[in-house]
C-alpha cells in the first residue's frame, strides 16, 4: 500500500476518532467529569490484559456481524437483520446440545458451529427469498424478522429451553462438549497469565477465518464476481448472464450465516448458555462496523475492534465514574457514524478551508 | 496562432499528470472570442481533459490559462460558472423528477427563502424565442427525449449568462434531425458573440460547423487550424497522423446455413405496441444492417434476440435451437456475442478495473477460472491481450474503467465481445464515441469476423457506418421492419425517408 492509499483509507476514519474523541470529552466536562476518565478507559481497554481480553471479546461478534452486513452491501443489499440472525444462530447451537447431549467434542463443535451459521443463514435467506421472488425490499423484510426472530428466541428461552432452578431468563447449560476454550487456557498453557478471567475465546480466531475467508470469496471466485458485478449494477449483470434470484438468495444465506456464528462466541465461547437480551445490539453495530470499513472484510477487523473498544471502554467509564453510565458508548458510536458516513463532505470542505484560508 | 487581439482564452505549455499517465503535454492552442472551435483527435488523446481543466474541475500540473488577457487560475467549476464558462458534458447532469425550469434554476437559485417563478420564466421564454427551442418548461426532464434534455442543458448555461460553452460530444447519442437542429442554434449563438468549444469524433461536424479546429494526438495539441483549410480526408490524416487504410473488403462466399431467425416476434406493454411481426434472418457470413432512428423498438428487439427480455410473442431461433432454453450467460457460451447498446448500463462496470470488466459474461470459462475459483493472473493475461489487440488506452490493466475515455472504455466492450469464437455478433452502435482511427480498426474486424463465418447484425442510427459494412439492410421504424434492401440498391436518401416516415411517404 502506498503513502497516497494510506491517507485515503485512514486519514478520514482516524480524523473521526479523533473528532468523537473530543466531542465526547466536551460532554464528560458537561457533565462534571473530568475528561482524563476516557483517556484511563482507553489506555486500559488495549493495554491491559483484563481490558484487552474484554475488548476482543466484544470484538470477535462485531467482526462476524460486520462482514455479515459488508457482504450484503457488496451486492448492493442493505442486512438490517444480522440481530435476527445471530439470534437464531445461538438458539441453534442451543437446540443441538439438547438434542445431541452426548456428543463427543470433536463432533459437538463442529456441529455447533454449522448448526449456528446454517440457523442464523436459513433466518437470512427468508428475506432473499422474498427479495427474488416477490420483490419485497430486504430493508423492511429483515427489519420485521429482526422482531419475529428475537421474539421467537425469547420465548424458546423463557418456555421450553427455560433452566426453572434459577429465576433468571436463561436456558439450560448446554453439554460440555460443546465448550469452547477461552484464550487464557491457550495462554495458560504457555504458563502467561495473559487474558486470565475473560471472556475472549478461540471464537475470535474463527471470526478472523471468517474475515480472510470473505475476502477471497469475494476478490477471487467467480461467485464473489458475480455478487459484486450485481453490486455494482444489476442491469449490467442481466445482460452478462448473471443471475438475480439466485445470487439474492445465496448472498443473503451466507449474511445470515456469519451474523449466527455470534452465537459460537456467546453460547459455546462464554456463557455456555443462552440469555434473554445477551447481545448489546451487535448486529445493530454491524452496520456502522461495515461503514467504517468501507466494506472490505479485511478492514472490518480494524472496525470491529474500534467498536470493540469503545464498547469495553464505556464499561470501564461507568466503572470509573458515578455520573457516567455505558451509554456513553451510543454517543461516541453515534458520532463516529456521522462523520464517517460524511467524511467526505468534511474532507473536503476543510481542506477547501485551509486552502482558502493559506491563499488569502 | 490566431491575431492576438481576439483571443478570448488560452492553454500555455499545460501538463496534466494522472499517477503515470500524461493526458496533456504541454497543451498550447488559444480560441477566439465569437467563433466555434472543434477539438478533435483520438479517443484518450486528452481532449476531455483539456475542456475540464477550463472548467475548473482539474487543476493543472504545470502551464498557465490566459483568460482575456491575463493569467488565471480555475480551481473549480464555481469559478469558471463566475467567469462565464459553461459545460455540458458527455451524460448529461439532470434530475429526473424535477421540471425543465426546476432543473435550470436548480444550484443558482434566486435566493434561499423566495421564488419569484414569473421573473424566472419569463427570462427562460426569452431565451427560449430568441435560441428556437422546442421547451414545454414545465415538463418533467424524465419525460423528454435525450435531445431535448440537451437543450435543457444549453439553456442553463445560457441563463447562467455563459459566454463560452463547451460541449462534449454533443452529437454522440442524437438523431440527425436533433443534430441539425442543435447547429442550428450554436450558429446563432456564435453571431452573439458566444465561444463555442465542441469536441466530436465526426468529421462532418467539423467542416459544416467549426470556424477552427485544433488537433490533438497522445495528450498533445499538434496544430491549430482554419477549417477552411480543411477537407475530410486530410482532416483524418492530422488526426490518425497517417494516411487512412481503406477497408479491404474481405471475399465472402455464398450465403450459408442461418444463424439467427426472428419469426413474427411482437411485444406490447402499457405503452402500446412496441415491436410489430418482426421477422428476419441472419446467416453465417453476412452483415445485416438495422438502420433506424433509436426508440424504434431497436432496444427492445435487442434484449428480446439477447435473452434478457422474454414477454414477447413470436419466436428467436439462434443456430436452430430456442435460446429460452438456455440461461443468458450459456447463450453467450454458445457463441452468441453482444455489444450493447448502452455501455454504462448494459456493458460494463465503472468501478472495476480493466481486467475484471475483460471477463465480463465470461468470468466462468476455463481460460480465467479453474472450478469456483478465479485466477487473477490469467484474467490480467486476457485483459493485456484484448488491450494490446484493440489498443486500448491507458493499458494498465488494473485501472479502474471509469479512467478511461468513453471511446476506450468501448474498445474494450467490442475487444472483449469479439476476441473469442463468434458465431453471432449482435452489435449495437459498436463505434460510438470512438474515433475515426479505432472505428475503422473495428469495421475491418467486423469484415473479418464475417469472412470467418460469423453473421451480425449490426442495430446503428448512423447511416454512413451501416451503408459502409452491411449486405443488406433492414429498417425498423416505430416497432416494425419496414423495408429490406439489398446494399447494392440502398441509397441515403432512401433508407432516410424510410428511417423518419416509415416510407409512408413517397418521394
Amino acid at each position: 500500500m502506498s503513502l497516497g492509499d494510506l491517507k485515503k483509507n485512514f486519514l478520514g476514519p482516524v480524523m473521526a476518532i479523533l473528532i468523537s474523541a473530543l466531542v465526547t470529552s466536551l460532554i464528560l466536562i458537561s457533565l462534571g467529569e473530568s475528561p482524563e476518565i476516557l483517556w484511563e478507559a482507553f489506555t486500559s481497554t488495549f493495554f491491559t490484559s483484563f481490558g484487552m481480553g474484554y475488548t476482543l471479546y466484544y470484538t470477535t461478534p462485531l467482526i462476524l456481524t460486520g462482514l455479515s452486513v459488508a457482504l450484503c452491501f457488496h451486492a448492493g443489499l442493505f442486512n438490517i437483520g444480522a440481530e435476527g440472525q445471530l439470534h437464531l444462530g445461538a438458539a441453534g447451537i442451543v437446540a443441538a446440545s439438547f438434542l445431541f447431549p452426548q456428543l463427543p467434542w470433536y463432533l459437538a463443535i463442529p456441529l455447533g458451529i454449522v448448526i449456528s451459521f446454517l440457523s442464523g443463514g436459513l433466518w437470512g435467506l427468508i428475506a432473499g427469498f422474498l427479495k427474488a421472488k416477490r420483490g419485497s425490499h430486504e430493508v423492511i423484510v429483515t427489519i420485521l424478522l429482526n422482531f419475529i426472530g428475537i421474539t421467537f428466541v425469547n420465548y424458546l428461552i423463557l418456555y421450553p429451553f427455560k433452566n426453572t432452578l434459577v429465576q433468571n431468563p436463561e436456558t439450560h447449560e448446554i453439554s460440555k462438549s460443546f465448550f469452547l476454550p477461552p484464550l487464557s487456557a491457550l495462554t495458560g498453557y504457555f504458563g502467561s497469565e495473559i487474558f486470565r478471567t475473560t471472556p475472549v475465546n478461540v471464537t475470535l480466531f474463527l471470526s478472523l477465518i471468517a474475515a480472510v475467508s470473505c475476502h477471497y470469496f469475494l476478490f477471487n471466485t467467480t461467485k464473489g464476481y458475480e455478487l459484486r458485478t450485481l453490486g455494482q449494477n444489476p442491469k449490467v449483470a442481466k445482460f452478462n448472464g448473471i443471475a438475480l434470484a439466485p445470487n439474492l438468495i445465496l448472498v443473503f444465506f451466507l449474511s445470515g450465516g456469519l451474523a449466527g456464528l455470534v452465537g459460537v462466541n456467546e453460547v459455546m465461547g462464554f456463557s455456555h448458555k443462552l440469555i434473554e437480551g445477551f447481545s448489546p445490539q451487535y448486529g445493530f453495530t454491524g452496520i456502522a462496523v461495515a461503514l467504517m470499513a468501507r466494506n472490505s472484510p479485511l478492514g472490518v477487523i480494524l472496525a470491529a475492534l474500534l467498536f470493540g473498544s469503545i464498547h469495553n471502554g464505556a464499561r470501564e467509564i461507568e466503572f470509573l465514574s458515578e455520573r457516567i453510565t455505558k451509554e456513553i458508548s451510543i454517543v461516541m458510536e453515534a458520532f463516529l457514524i456521522i462523520l464517517i458516513a460524511g467524511h467526505r463532505y468534511f474532507l473536503t470542505t476543510f481542506v477547501r478551508i485551509f486552502k482558502r484560508g493559506s491563499r488569502d | 496562432m490566431p491575431n492576438n487581439s481576439q483571443e478570448l482564452f488560452s492553454f500555455n505549455q499545460i501538463t496534466k499528470r494522472f499517477g503515470s499517465i500524461v493526458a496533456n503535454q504541454e497543451v498550447t492552442f488559444a480560441v477566439e472570442k465569437g467563433t466555434i472551435h472543434g477539438v478533435v483527435g483520438e479517443n484518450g488523446a486528452g481532449k476531455s481533459t483539456i475542456m475540464k481543466i477550463l472548467y475548473g474541475m482539474y487543476t493543472p500540473d504545470s502551464g498557465t490559462l490566459r483568460f482575456k488577457g491575463e493569467a488565471k487560475e480555475i480551481s473549480d467549476p464555481e469559478t469558471a460558472i463566475s467567469l462565464g464558462i459553461g459545460m455540458v458534458h458527455q451524460h448529461f447532469m439532470l434530475v429526473p423528477t424535477l421540471t425543465v425550469w426546476e432543473n435550470i434554476i436548480l444550484g443558482k437559485e434566486p435566493s434561499l427563502w423566495t421564488l419569484n417563478k414569473k421573473e424566472i420564466l419569463g427570462k427562460l421564454e426569452e431565451l427560449k424565442t430568441s435560441y428556437d427551442f422546442q421547451l414545454d418548461l414545465e415538463a418533467k426532464v424524465e419525460t423528454l427525449t435525450v435531445g431535448q434534455q440537451q437543450q435543457v442543458e444549453i439553456l442553463k448555461l445560457l441563463y447562467r449568462e455563459a459566454d463560452i460553452l463547451i460541449l462534449d460530444e454533443p452529437t454522440a447519442v442524437l438523431t440527425p434531425q436533433e443534430t441539425d437542429s442543435l447547429f442550428e442554434k450554436l450558429k446563432k449563438l456564435k453571431e452573439d458573440q458566444k465561444t463555442i468549444v465542441v469536441i466530436t469524433h465526426k468529421l462532418k461536424e467539423i467542416l459544416s460547423l467549426t470556424d477552427f479546429v485544433t488537433v490533438m494526438r497522445q495528450g498533445k495539441a499538434i496544430e491549430t487550424l482554419p477549417t477552411q483549410s480543411l477537407n475530410e480526408t486530410t482532416l483524418a490524416e492530422k488526426i490518425i497522423g497517417r494516411k487512412r487504410i481503406p477497408l479491404s473488403n474481405v471475399e465472402t462466399g455464398a450465403v450459408q446455413k442461418p444463424i439467427l431467425a426472428a419469426e413474427n416476434i411482437s411485444l406490447s406493454t402499457q405503452q402500446g405496441t412496441l415491436l410489430d411481426r418482426i421477422s428476419f434472418t441472419i446467416h453465417r457470413g453476412e452483415i445485416v444492417g438495422l438502420a433506424g432512428i433509436e426508440g424504434n423498438g431497436q432496444q427492445e428487439l435487442i434484449e428480446i434476440l439477447a435473452n434478457v427480455r422474454r414477454d414477447y410473442q413470436g419466436s428467436v431461433l439462434f443456430d436452430s435451437k430456442d435460446p429460452m432454453q438456455f440461461s443468458t450467460y450459456d447463450l453467450r457460451q454458445q457463441g452468441f456475442s453482444l455489444i450493447p447498446p448502452d455501455r454504462h448500463q448494459e456493458g460494463v462496470i465503472l468501478s472495476f478495473s480493466l481486467a475484471e470488466n475483460s471477463i465480463l459474461g465470461h468470468h466462468r470459462e476455463k481460460n480465467v477460472s479453474k472450478g469456483p475459483l478465479l485466477s487473477e493472473t490469467k484474467v490480467d493475461e486476457l485483459a493485456a491481450r484484448l488491450i494490446h489487440s484493440f489498443d486500448v488506452r491507458p493499458n494498465d490493466t488494473q485501472l479502474p474503467l471509469s479512467a478511461l475515455s468513453g471511446g476506450n472504455q468501448q474498445k474494450l466492450v467490442v475487444a472483449r465481445e469479439t476476441s473469442r469464437p463468434v458465431s453471432f455478433l449482435l452489435a449495437a452502435h459498436p463505434t460510438r464515441g470512438i474515433d475515426i482511427g479505432a472505428t475503422d480498426f473495428i469495421h475491418q474486424h467486423f469484415l473479418q469476423l464475417k469472412a470467418n463465418g460469423a453473421g451480425i447484425l449490426l442495430v446503428s442510427s448512423e447511416l454512413d457506418e451501416i451503408l459502409k459494412l452491411s449486405d443488406r439492410i433492414l429498417v425498423i421504424y416505430q416497432g416494425a421492419i419496414v423495408a429490406e434492401v439489398e446494399k447494392e440498391k440502398a441509397t441515403e436518401s432512401q433508407l432516410g425517408l424510410w428511417m423518419t416516415s416509415g416510407g409512408k411517404v413517397c418521394p
